[in-house]
Protein backbone atom coordinates (compact mmCIF):
# COMPACT_ATOMS: atom_id res chain seq x y z
CA UNK A 1 0.00 0.00 0.00
CA UNK A 2 1.26 3.47 -0.36
CA UNK A 3 2.25 5.70 1.71
CA UNK A 4 1.12 9.65 1.98
CA UNK A 5 3.59 11.79 1.56
CA UNK A 6 4.08 14.39 4.31
CA UNK A 7 5.04 18.22 3.66
CA UNK A 8 7.44 20.78 5.27
CA UNK A 9 5.71 24.23 5.84
CA UNK A 10 8.37 25.74 2.84
CA UNK A 11 7.17 22.02 0.12
CA UNK A 12 4.02 23.28 1.13
CA UNK A 13 4.12 27.22 0.12
CA UNK A 14 5.97 26.11 -2.88
CA UNK A 15 3.64 24.27 -3.86
CA UNK A 16 0.81 26.80 -3.66
CA UNK A 17 3.14 29.25 -5.13
CA UNK A 18 3.77 27.18 -8.11
CA UNK A 19 -0.66 26.39 -8.28
CA UNK A 20 -0.05 22.79 -9.55
CA UNK A 21 -0.72 20.39 -8.33
CA UNK A 22 -1.99 21.20 -5.40
CA UNK A 23 -4.56 18.60 -3.79
CA UNK A 24 -1.51 16.86 -2.08
CA UNK A 25 -0.01 19.56 -0.31
CA UNK A 26 -3.67 20.55 0.42
CA UNK A 27 -5.26 17.35 1.43
CA UNK A 28 -1.32 16.98 3.82
CA UNK A 29 -2.62 19.84 5.13
CA UNK A 30 -6.22 18.72 5.96
CA UNK A 31 -4.76 15.69 7.90
CA UNK A 32 -1.99 18.12 9.88
CA UNK A 33 -4.55 20.55 11.11
CA UNK A 34 -7.89 19.77 10.22
CA UNK A 35 -8.97 18.00 13.72
CA UNK A 36 -7.24 20.71 16.03
CA UNK A 37 -8.78 23.44 14.36
CA UNK A 38 -12.41 21.80 14.33
CA UNK A 39 -12.05 21.09 17.97
CA UNK A 40 -11.12 24.90 18.43
CA UNK A 41 -14.06 25.92 16.48
CA UNK A 42 -16.37 23.38 18.31
CA UNK A 43 -14.83 25.03 21.88
CA UNK A 44 -16.06 28.49 20.91
CA UNK A 45 -19.51 28.05 19.97
CA UNK A 46 -19.14 26.57 16.81
CA UNK A 47 -20.76 23.60 15.30
CA UNK A 48 -19.38 20.79 13.59
CA UNK A 49 -20.64 22.15 9.89
CA UNK A 50 -19.10 25.74 11.32
CA UNK A 51 -15.87 23.72 11.82
CA UNK A 52 -15.96 22.16 8.22
CA UNK A 53 -16.93 25.21 6.38
CA UNK A 54 -14.89 27.32 8.32
CA UNK A 55 -11.78 25.04 7.50
CA UNK A 56 -12.42 25.18 3.88
CA UNK A 57 -11.95 29.27 4.30
CA UNK A 58 -9.29 29.12 6.26
CA UNK A 59 -7.38 27.42 3.13
CA UNK A 60 -8.87 29.54 0.90
CA UNK A 61 -7.31 32.47 2.92
CA UNK A 62 -4.28 30.87 3.18
CA UNK A 63 -4.00 30.04 -0.50
CA UNK A 64 -4.67 33.61 -1.46
CA UNK A 65 -2.10 34.85 1.03
CA UNK A 66 0.58 33.06 -0.20
CA UNK A 67 -0.38 33.79 -3.65
CA UNK A 68 -0.36 37.21 -3.49
CA UNK A 69 3.16 37.25 -1.36
CA UNK A 70 1.77 38.16 2.12
CA UNK A 71 2.66 35.33 3.82
CA UNK A 72 6.42 36.30 5.23
CA UNK A 73 6.70 32.55 6.67
CA UNK A 74 7.65 34.39 10.20
CA UNK A 75 5.57 31.69 11.60
CA UNK A 76 4.70 28.95 11.08
CA UNK A 77 1.98 26.83 8.99
CA UNK A 78 0.31 25.60 11.86
CA UNK A 79 0.39 29.19 13.67
CA UNK A 80 -0.52 30.79 10.83
CA UNK A 81 -3.96 28.24 10.25
CA UNK A 82 -4.84 29.07 14.06
CA UNK A 83 -4.61 32.85 12.91
CA UNK A 84 -6.53 32.67 9.86
CA UNK A 85 -9.34 30.63 11.74
CA UNK A 86 -9.53 32.88 14.46
CA UNK A 87 -9.88 35.95 12.31
CA UNK A 88 -12.71 34.10 10.50
CA UNK A 89 -14.41 32.40 13.00
CA UNK A 90 -14.93 36.16 15.31
CA UNK A 91 -15.85 37.71 12.31
CA UNK A 92 -18.43 35.28 12.20
CA UNK A 93 -19.57 35.50 15.78
CA UNK A 94 -20.04 38.99 15.32
CA UNK A 95 -22.06 38.54 12.76
CA UNK A 96 -24.27 36.05 14.80
CA UNK A 97 -23.93 38.97 17.53
CA UNK A 98 -22.40 35.91 20.01
CA UNK A 99 -18.91 36.24 22.25
CA UNK A 100 -15.84 36.10 22.41
CA UNK A 101 -12.87 33.36 21.28
CA UNK A 102 -10.85 31.83 23.46
CA UNK A 103 -7.04 32.83 23.06
CA UNK A 104 -4.41 30.23 22.75
CA UNK A 105 -1.02 30.56 22.47
CA UNK A 106 -1.18 29.08 19.03
CA UNK A 107 -1.92 32.04 17.36
CA UNK A 108 0.31 34.82 17.97
CA UNK A 109 1.33 36.31 14.69
CA UNK A 110 3.37 39.80 13.25
CA UNK A 111 1.40 42.84 13.97
CA UNK A 112 1.84 42.67 10.18
CA UNK A 113 0.80 39.68 9.39
CA UNK A 114 -2.19 40.33 11.05
CA UNK A 115 -2.89 43.31 9.45
CA UNK A 116 -2.25 41.53 5.71
CA UNK A 117 -4.37 38.61 7.08
CA UNK A 118 -7.40 41.15 8.19
CA UNK A 119 -7.56 42.90 4.91
CA UNK A 120 -7.30 39.48 2.92
CA UNK A 121 -10.19 38.44 4.94
CA UNK A 122 -12.25 41.36 3.90
CA UNK A 123 -11.17 41.23 0.43
CA UNK A 124 -12.23 37.44 0.36
CA UNK A 125 -15.83 38.38 1.07
CA UNK A 126 -15.84 41.13 -1.62
CA UNK A 127 -14.72 38.18 -4.16
CA UNK A 128 -17.30 35.60 -2.62
CA UNK A 129 -19.82 37.84 -3.57
CA UNK A 130 -18.61 38.15 -7.60
CA UNK A 131 -17.61 34.22 -7.79
CA UNK A 132 -21.28 33.63 -7.48
CA UNK A 133 -22.22 36.11 -10.02
CA UNK A 134 -20.63 32.84 -12.12
CA UNK A 135 -23.41 30.23 -11.15
CA UNK A 136 -25.94 32.51 -13.15
CA UNK A 137 -23.58 31.22 -16.60
CA UNK A 138 -24.58 27.61 -17.57
CA UNK A 139 -22.74 24.56 -16.69
CA UNK A 140 -21.79 23.98 -19.73
CA UNK A 141 -19.78 27.48 -19.81
CA UNK A 142 -18.57 27.34 -16.85
CA UNK A 143 -16.87 24.17 -17.53
CA UNK A 144 -15.32 25.17 -20.51
CA UNK A 145 -14.04 28.74 -19.45
CA UNK A 146 -12.43 26.60 -16.10
CA UNK A 147 -10.79 24.53 -18.51
CA UNK A 148 -9.16 27.24 -20.52
CA UNK A 149 -8.44 29.78 -18.38
CA UNK A 150 -7.65 27.72 -15.11
CA UNK A 151 -6.46 24.29 -16.37
CA UNK A 152 -4.89 25.88 -19.38
CA UNK A 153 -6.27 23.31 -21.76
CA UNK A 154 -5.85 24.09 -25.19
CA UNK A 155 -8.73 24.48 -27.25
CA UNK A 156 -8.36 21.18 -29.37
CA UNK A 157 -8.10 19.59 -25.62
CA UNK A 158 -11.30 20.62 -24.24
CA UNK A 159 -12.76 19.23 -27.61
CA UNK A 160 -11.72 16.22 -27.19
CA UNK A 161 -12.29 15.67 -23.34
CA UNK A 162 -15.77 17.23 -23.98
CA UNK A 163 -17.28 15.61 -26.84
CA UNK A 164 -18.11 18.46 -29.50
CA UNK A 165 -18.51 17.57 -32.68
CA UNK A 166 -15.44 19.94 -33.91
CA UNK A 167 -12.58 21.98 -32.16
CA UNK A 168 -14.60 25.23 -33.66
CA UNK A 169 -17.71 24.44 -32.00
CA UNK A 170 -15.87 24.95 -28.93
CA UNK A 171 -13.90 28.08 -29.84
CA UNK A 172 -17.75 29.38 -30.72
CA UNK A 173 -19.53 28.18 -27.55
CA UNK A 174 -16.47 29.67 -25.47
CA UNK A 175 -16.05 32.85 -27.41
CA UNK A 176 -20.00 33.44 -26.69
CA UNK A 177 -19.45 32.19 -22.56
CA UNK A 178 -16.89 34.70 -22.09
CA UNK A 179 -18.87 37.09 -23.79
CA UNK A 180 -21.62 36.59 -21.43
CA UNK A 181 -19.88 36.49 -18.33
CA UNK A 182 -18.28 39.77 -19.01
CA UNK A 183 -21.88 41.36 -19.99
CA UNK A 184 -22.79 40.20 -16.55
CA UNK A 185 -19.41 41.28 -14.53
CA UNK A 186 -19.23 44.67 -16.74
CA UNK A 187 -23.21 46.12 -14.90
CA UNK A 188 -21.73 46.94 -11.50
CA UNK A 189 -19.05 49.47 -10.87
CA UNK A 190 -18.65 47.11 -7.84
CA UNK A 191 -17.76 44.37 -9.46
CA UNK A 192 -15.47 45.80 -11.59
CA UNK A 193 -13.49 47.27 -9.09
CA UNK A 194 -13.17 43.88 -7.11
CA UNK A 195 -12.20 42.51 -10.55
CA UNK A 196 -9.36 44.70 -10.46
CA UNK A 197 -8.66 42.90 -6.88
CA UNK A 198 -8.39 39.70 -8.34
CA UNK A 199 -5.68 40.56 -10.79
CA UNK A 200 -3.99 42.48 -8.15
CA UNK A 201 -3.78 39.74 -5.43
CA UNK A 202 -4.61 36.62 -7.68
CA UNK A 203 -6.46 34.01 -6.20
CA UNK B 1 -23.57 36.72 -34.63
CA UNK B 2 -20.64 37.01 -33.69
CA UNK B 3 -18.31 37.92 -36.79
CA UNK B 4 -15.28 36.31 -37.32
CA UNK B 5 -13.05 39.42 -36.54
CA UNK B 6 -14.27 39.85 -33.13
CA UNK B 7 -13.75 35.50 -32.66
CA UNK B 8 -10.03 36.22 -34.10
CA UNK B 9 -9.83 39.23 -31.99
CA UNK B 10 -10.74 37.73 -28.48
CA UNK B 11 -8.75 34.65 -29.15
CA UNK B 12 -5.48 36.78 -30.19
CA UNK B 13 -5.66 38.72 -26.71
CA UNK B 14 -6.17 34.88 -24.92
CA UNK B 15 -2.79 33.76 -27.16
CA UNK B 16 -1.10 36.86 -25.70
CA UNK B 17 -2.46 36.56 -21.65
CA UNK B 18 -1.52 32.59 -22.04
CA UNK B 19 2.57 33.65 -23.45
CA UNK B 20 1.65 31.70 -26.54
CA UNK B 21 2.41 34.46 -29.19
CA UNK B 22 5.33 34.47 -30.60
CA UNK B 23 8.46 36.95 -29.83
CA UNK B 24 7.84 39.43 -32.99
CA UNK B 25 4.27 39.39 -32.79
CA UNK B 26 4.14 39.73 -28.86
CA UNK B 27 6.18 42.93 -28.88
CA UNK B 28 4.09 43.98 -31.90
CA UNK B 29 0.83 43.73 -29.92
CA UNK B 30 1.95 45.15 -26.85
CA UNK B 31 3.27 48.40 -28.77
CA UNK B 32 -0.59 48.56 -29.91
CA UNK B 33 -1.46 47.95 -26.50
CA UNK B 34 0.34 51.37 -25.61
CA UNK B 35 -0.74 53.18 -28.57
CA UNK B 36 -5.04 52.15 -28.25
CA UNK B 37 -6.53 52.75 -25.23
CA UNK B 38 -9.58 50.79 -25.89
CA UNK B 39 -8.07 47.69 -26.96
CA UNK B 40 -5.86 48.22 -23.72
CA UNK B 41 -8.88 48.32 -21.79
CA UNK B 42 -10.12 45.16 -23.22
CA UNK B 43 -6.73 43.03 -22.41
CA UNK B 44 -7.12 44.26 -18.99
CA UNK B 45 -10.60 43.29 -18.47
CA UNK B 46 -9.90 39.66 -20.11
CA UNK B 47 -7.22 39.55 -17.90
CA UNK B 48 -9.33 40.00 -14.85
CA UNK B 49 -11.96 37.60 -16.00
CA UNK B 50 -9.21 35.02 -16.32
CA UNK B 51 -7.71 35.83 -12.99
CA UNK B 52 -11.80 35.29 -11.59
CA UNK B 53 -11.97 32.19 -13.14
CA UNK B 54 -8.27 31.09 -11.76
CA UNK B 55 -9.64 31.89 -8.49
CA UNK B 56 -13.09 29.89 -9.28
CA UNK B 57 -11.22 26.66 -10.13
CA UNK B 58 -9.11 26.94 -7.44
CA UNK B 59 -12.37 26.73 -5.35
CA UNK B 60 -13.34 24.28 -7.01
CA UNK B 61 -10.48 21.72 -6.92
CA UNK B 62 -10.65 22.89 -2.73
CA UNK B 63 -14.10 22.02 -2.75
CA UNK B 64 -13.54 18.78 -4.04
CA UNK B 65 -10.66 18.44 -1.95
CA UNK B 66 -12.64 18.99 1.27
CA UNK B 67 -15.56 16.61 0.37
CA UNK B 68 -13.06 13.78 -0.23
CA UNK B 69 -11.11 14.84 3.08
CA UNK B 70 -14.32 14.61 4.82
CA UNK B 71 -15.53 11.82 3.65
CA UNK B 72 -12.72 9.93 4.82
CA UNK B 73 -12.28 11.33 7.59
CA UNK B 74 -15.85 10.13 8.46
CA UNK B 75 -19.39 12.55 9.70
CA UNK B 76 -19.24 10.07 12.73
CA UNK B 77 -17.17 13.16 14.37
CA UNK B 78 -20.44 15.32 13.93
CA UNK B 79 -20.78 13.82 17.35
CA UNK B 80 -17.72 14.50 18.98
CA UNK B 81 -19.23 17.00 21.04
CA UNK B 82 -20.94 14.86 22.91
CA UNK B 83 -17.84 13.09 23.87
CA UNK B 84 -16.99 17.10 25.91
CA UNK B 85 -20.43 16.67 27.82
CA UNK B 86 -20.56 16.27 31.93
CA UNK B 87 -23.94 14.97 31.03
CA UNK B 88 -22.32 11.98 28.38
CA UNK B 89 -22.88 9.24 31.09
CA UNK B 90 -26.60 10.32 32.27
CA UNK B 91 -27.31 10.86 28.49
CA UNK B 92 -27.26 6.98 28.32
CA UNK B 93 -26.42 4.51 25.13
CA UNK B 94 -29.81 4.35 24.00
CA UNK B 95 -30.57 7.90 24.02
CA UNK B 96 -27.65 8.34 21.96
CA UNK B 97 -28.02 5.71 19.75
CA UNK B 98 -31.56 6.90 19.28
CA UNK B 99 -30.63 10.63 18.64
CA UNK B 100 -28.19 9.43 16.08
CA UNK B 101 -30.67 7.15 14.54
CA UNK B 102 -32.65 10.29 14.63
CA UNK B 103 -30.27 12.50 12.90
CA UNK B 104 -28.78 10.54 10.71
CA UNK B 105 -32.01 9.91 9.10
CA UNK B 106 -32.52 13.55 8.57
CA UNK B 107 -29.09 14.22 7.10
CA UNK B 108 -29.00 11.39 5.34
CA UNK B 109 -27.62 12.07 1.54
CA UNK B 110 -24.89 10.77 -1.20
CA UNK B 111 -22.25 13.13 0.77
CA UNK B 112 -23.13 11.73 4.32
CA UNK B 113 -22.87 8.10 3.32
CA UNK B 114 -19.40 9.13 2.28
CA UNK B 115 -17.61 7.53 5.46
CA UNK B 116 -17.72 4.39 3.25
CA UNK B 117 -16.40 6.01 0.37
CA UNK B 118 -12.56 5.30 1.33
CA UNK B 119 -10.47 5.96 -1.95
CA UNK B 120 -9.08 3.69 -3.91
CA UNK B 121 -5.62 2.35 -3.06
CA UNK B 122 -3.39 0.91 -5.61
CA UNK B 123 -0.31 -1.25 -4.90
CA UNK B 124 2.74 0.16 -5.47
CA UNK B 125 5.88 -1.42 -5.25
CA UNK B 126 8.01 0.09 -2.70
CA UNK B 127 11.35 1.23 -3.74
CA UNK B 128 10.38 1.28 -6.89
CA UNK B 129 7.86 4.15 -6.41
CA UNK B 130 9.73 6.86 -7.38
CA UNK B 131 11.07 6.04 -10.63
CA UNK B 132 8.06 6.02 -13.48
CA UNK B 133 9.01 3.43 -16.25
CA UNK B 134 5.74 4.24 -18.35
CA UNK B 135 2.93 6.44 -18.62
CA UNK B 136 0.82 3.83 -17.12
CA UNK B 137 3.07 3.41 -14.49
CA UNK B 138 3.63 7.52 -14.05
CA UNK B 139 -0.31 7.49 -14.01
CA UNK B 140 -0.33 4.84 -11.47
CA UNK B 141 2.30 6.70 -9.26
CA UNK B 142 0.17 10.02 -9.78
CA UNK B 143 -2.63 8.96 -8.31
CA UNK B 144 -0.70 6.95 -5.26
CA UNK B 145 0.44 10.62 -4.56
CA UNK B 146 -3.09 12.32 -4.89
CA UNK B 147 -2.21 14.57 -7.74
CA UNK B 148 -5.83 13.16 -9.52
CA UNK B 149 -5.65 16.07 -12.05
CA UNK B 150 -2.63 15.10 -13.39
CA UNK B 151 -3.68 11.63 -13.40
CA UNK B 152 -6.52 13.17 -15.85
CA UNK B 153 -4.28 14.79 -17.72
CA UNK B 154 -2.01 11.85 -18.35
CA UNK B 155 -5.03 9.74 -19.25
CA UNK B 156 -6.36 11.96 -21.78
CA UNK B 157 -2.86 12.03 -23.51
CA UNK B 158 -3.27 7.92 -23.49
CA UNK B 159 -3.92 6.64 -26.88
CA UNK B 160 -5.00 3.11 -25.93
CA UNK B 161 -5.40 2.93 -22.39
CA UNK B 162 -5.65 -0.28 -20.48
CA UNK B 163 -8.79 -1.55 -18.27
CA UNK B 164 -5.80 -0.40 -15.44
CA UNK B 165 -5.66 2.87 -16.85
CA UNK B 166 -9.19 3.53 -17.65
CA UNK B 167 -10.13 1.86 -14.08
CA UNK B 168 -7.49 4.83 -11.89
CA UNK B 169 -8.51 7.53 -14.31
CA UNK B 170 -12.11 6.88 -13.25
CA UNK B 171 -10.86 7.07 -9.95
CA UNK B 172 -9.09 10.32 -10.22
CA UNK B 173 -12.33 11.68 -11.47
CA UNK B 174 -14.21 10.07 -8.84
CA UNK B 175 -11.74 11.69 -5.67
CA UNK B 176 -12.12 15.19 -8.20
CA UNK B 177 -16.14 15.19 -7.49
CA UNK B 178 -16.48 14.24 -11.14
CA UNK B 179 -19.23 11.38 -10.87
CA UNK B 180 -20.49 11.38 -14.19
CA UNK B 181 -16.70 11.08 -16.26
CA UNK B 182 -16.23 8.48 -12.85
CA UNK B 183 -19.38 6.46 -14.26
CA UNK B 184 -18.39 6.67 -17.74
CA UNK B 185 -14.64 4.85 -16.98
CA UNK B 186 -16.03 2.71 -14.22
CA UNK B 187 -18.48 1.41 -17.14
CA UNK B 188 -15.83 1.29 -19.62
CA UNK B 189 -13.99 -1.31 -17.37
CA UNK B 190 -16.88 -3.35 -16.45
CA UNK B 191 -17.58 -3.58 -20.84
CA UNK B 192 -14.31 -4.77 -21.34
CA UNK B 193 -13.64 -6.99 -18.69
CA UNK B 194 -16.61 -8.69 -20.14
CA UNK B 195 -14.69 -8.56 -23.48
CA UNK B 196 -11.82 -10.03 -22.72
CA UNK B 197 -10.63 -12.55 -20.15
CA UNK B 198 -9.03 -9.47 -18.14
CA UNK B 199 -11.20 -9.70 -14.71
CA UNK B 200 -8.24 -8.01 -12.52
CA UNK B 201 -10.42 -4.76 -11.81
CA UNK B 202 -14.01 -5.86 -12.22
CA UNK B 203 -15.00 -6.06 -9.08
CA UNK B 204 -13.11 -2.82 -7.96
CA UNK B 205 -15.24 -1.10 -10.48
CA UNK B 206 -18.55 -2.49 -9.71
CA UNK B 207 -17.96 -0.94 -5.93
CA UNK B 208 -16.38 1.74 -6.88
CA UNK B 209 -18.98 2.72 -10.26
CA UNK B 210 -21.44 2.09 -7.24
CA UNK B 211 -20.08 5.16 -5.75
CA UNK B 212 -20.04 7.05 -8.55
CA UNK B 213 -24.15 6.68 -9.24
CA UNK B 214 -24.04 7.36 -5.22
CA UNK B 215 -22.45 10.51 -5.47
CA UNK B 216 -24.44 11.60 -8.93
CA UNK B 217 -27.10 11.33 -7.10
CA UNK B 218 -28.31 7.94 -9.12
CA UNK B 219 -29.44 6.27 -5.68
CA UNK B 220 -31.44 3.57 -7.89
CA UNK B 221 -28.30 2.59 -9.79
CA UNK B 222 -26.54 3.11 -6.95
CA UNK B 223 -28.37 0.72 -4.88
CA UNK B 224 -28.61 -1.79 -7.20
CA UNK B 225 -24.91 -2.81 -7.58
CA UNK B 226 -24.75 -2.37 -3.46
CA UNK B 227 -27.61 -5.43 -3.45
CA UNK B 228 -25.38 -7.52 -5.89
CA UNK B 229 -21.85 -6.74 -3.57
CA UNK B 230 -24.05 -7.32 0.32
CA UNK B 231 -25.52 -10.26 -1.37
CA UNK B 232 -22.28 -12.27 -2.39
CA UNK B 233 -20.24 -12.99 0.55
CA UNK B 234 -17.01 -14.04 -2.23
CA UNK B 235 -17.21 -10.51 -3.46
CA UNK B 236 -14.44 -8.77 -2.19
CA UNK B 237 -16.19 -5.73 -1.49
CA UNK B 238 -19.08 -7.81 0.59
CA UNK B 239 -17.48 -6.56 4.11
CA UNK B 240 -17.32 -2.86 3.18
CA UNK B 241 -21.52 -3.31 2.03
CA UNK B 242 -22.02 -4.01 5.94
CA UNK B 243 -25.81 -4.49 6.96
CA UNK B 244 -25.49 -0.62 8.55
CA UNK B 245 -24.44 0.72 5.34
CA UNK B 246 -26.51 -1.56 3.01
CA UNK B 247 -29.67 -0.18 5.17
CA UNK B 248 -28.65 3.60 4.56
CA UNK B 249 -28.53 3.29 1.07
CA UNK B 250 -32.40 1.59 0.68
CA UNK B 251 -32.98 4.37 3.25
CA UNK B 252 -31.57 6.91 0.82
CA UNK B 253 -33.31 5.60 -1.90
CA UNK B 254 -36.60 5.67 -0.53
CA UNK B 255 -36.00 9.03 1.09
CA UNK B 256 -35.36 10.30 -2.49
CA UNK B 257 -38.01 8.73 -4.13
CA UNK B 258 -35.46 7.22 -6.71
Amino acid sequence: MKARKSYSDGEIIEAIRQQHPIEAPIGYLYDAHYDNLANFIRKNKGSQQDAEDLFQEVIVVFIELIQSGKFRGQSSIKTFLYAIARNLWLNELKKKDRGFVRDTEYYKISSAEEDDLQTTIVRNESKRQVLALLENLGETCKKILVLYYYEDLSMKEIFEQMNYESEQVVRNKKYKCMKQLMETLQKSNTVKSTLKDFLIHGI
Amino acid sequence: MESNAELGRAEYIDRYLRGELAEADRVDFERKLQEDAALYEEVESVRSVRSLLKNYGMRQDLQAIHARKMAEKGRSSSFQWLGSMPMRIAAGVVLLLASVLVIRMATLNPDSLGTQADTYQPEVVRGEANTPRSPSHMLLLEYANGNYKSVVSLYNQLRNPAIEDIFIASNAYLALARPDEAIKGFKRVLSQSNETSDRQFYPDAQYYLAWAYLKDNQVGQAESIFSQIHNTPSHPYHKKVGTWFYWQVKLLRWKQGA
